[in-house]
């Protein structure tokens, strides 16, 4: 073989070396040594819709996280059973309760709760005094009421803020650590449309999800976030279902449907990437215990920590 | 004569640079090959205040699922045998439920602290 062929031969080989060099891992910022110290062996998925709360998208991230984290090496703790635990009645833990809900019912209250009571001089010309007076006493009563409502909906909504009662929630289910997972940014564009005609199926959908890892003493072990988004075409199949589904049903209705149906699409096409994130991104979560790689990753963080 | 060495060599070449990216992507596919049998998995989870029927059909998929393992010699993914005793659990079928419980603890011990709480509850079941 002369120079030329040997040099022919060799160039890819050269280019392959250097591919090795340029992969090498970096030194990431992330710190990882609550994660090391923690050491969880067994995880508990919370996975949570603040914008959608009946959205079937939802459960796909859930079943996709519990099988993403199981096949990392973590024991994960009975999806279902756990959601199904905390929906009882009496518990003091909701897992799937949509913060939504409860944030629209505050802002309802929080109106009524400021109104003064009075009625409006056109309102006056047409009541007597008497009237006027038993209208606002009844203001005066809906008010207080409203008062008293949002008090209580106040004591809720701290439970609800379910984050602050991660080292109870991991006791009460024997987890290590609890993986809350949010399902963001909902582009509610198709609800802008005002009709099933209108609606325009070839729009880009999007999807942040937001990854907070707690270990079972409250601490932050991990955080990440992820950003998704797909362009439907033709989208006739939605179509079609939806107008099966819900042709009898209300505009707002069929709204609302089209929303969670492209939501759900999005996190379908999508639901290889979800796992796959976790330990791809910027700051990887660490492989656990019952994986192959455990030994090695933690000493490899021990080293870059 | 150059010719046909420079042909042979660009020929070695690609095929050592061949091996080099399958021996890559082997690897890859190594490491995401699955450790558990997941097939129904989603469809036991999206199951949750569904119908009556479609919670029968996800009951079956997850046992399909679990003897499939079993047949496999492989350890069922974690929670599924839980999931499982839990749709008896929900039946008030307690006894059938406590087996499953107790080979969720069997396979893993992880999972004693919430398997011991069901075991518990379902005994109590039995017992009202």
């Amino acid at each position: 073989m002369n120079a030329a062929g040997l040099r022919a031969a060799s160039l890819p080989l050269i280019l392959l070396l250097l591919a090795g060099c340029g992969s090498a891992p970096k030194k990431q910022g992330f710190d990882y040594g609550p994660l090391v110290a923690s050491d969880p062996r067994s995880l508990l998925v919370v996975a949570r819709s603040y914008s959608s709360p009946r959205s079937p998208a939802r459960r796909v991230v859930l079943s996709t996280i519990t099988q993403a984290l199981a096949e990392r090496g973590y024991y994960v703790l009975p999806a279902r059973m756990s959601e199904s635990l905390a929906a009882q009645p009496g518990s003091d833990y909701r897992f799937a309760t949509p913060l939504w809900k409860v944030e629209s019912t505050r802002r309802k209250l929080q109106q009524e709760a400021s109104r003064e009571p009075g009625l409006a001089s056109v309102e006056k010309l047409v009541y007597s005094k008497a009237q006027e007076k038993k209208i606002i006493e009844k203001q005066k009563r809906d008010r207080q009421k409203a008062i008293d409502e949002l008090e209580r909906l106040e004591a809720s909504w701290r439970q609800e803020l379910i984050e602050d009662q991660t080292a109870e929630i991991a006791a009460f289910f024997g987890a290590d650590a609890v993986m809350f997972v949010d399902l963001l940014d909902w582009s509610d564009r198709v609800a802008e449309e005002s009709g099933l005609l209108e609606y325009n199926p070839t729009r880009t959908h999007s999807v942040r999800l937001h990854y907070h890892l707690k270990g079972n003493q409250g601490l932050t072990l991990w955080r990440a976030e992820q950003g998704m988004r797909i362009t439907i075409k033709g989208g006739s199949g939605v179509i079609e279902k939806i107008w099966k589904t819900f042709a009898n049903k209300s505009g707002d209705e069929i709204k609302a449907q089209l929303v969670r149906e492209t939501h759900r699409r999005v996190i379908e096409n999508r639901k290889q990437e979800i796992g796959g994130h976790m330990y791809s991104g910027v700051a990887p979560m660490l492989v656990g215990p019952y994986h192959s790689f455990y030994e090695k990753d933690r000493a490899r963080r021990r080293g870059v920590n | 004569m150059n010719q046909s060495r420079l042909r042979a060599a660009a020929i070695v070449s690609f095929a050592i640079t061949a091996m080099a990216i399958q021996a890559l992507f082997g690897v890859v596919y190594a490491a995401d090959k699955r450790m558990y049998y997941w097939s129904g998995h989603q469809r036991v989870i999206t199951s949750a205040n569904n119908t009556p029927g479609k919670i029968k059909s996800s009951e079956a998929a997850l046992l399909k699922l679990i003897k499939k393992t079993d047949e496999a010699g492989r350890r069922v993914a974690p929670g599924l045998l839980a999931e499982y005793g839990y749709f008896f659990f929900e039946r008030g079928e307690f006894d059938t439920a406590i087996y499953w419980f107790e080979r969720e603890i069997g396979e893993w011990p992880e999972s004693a602290v919430l398997m011991k709480k069901m075991i518990e509850r379902a005994r109590e079941g039995l017992n009202s």
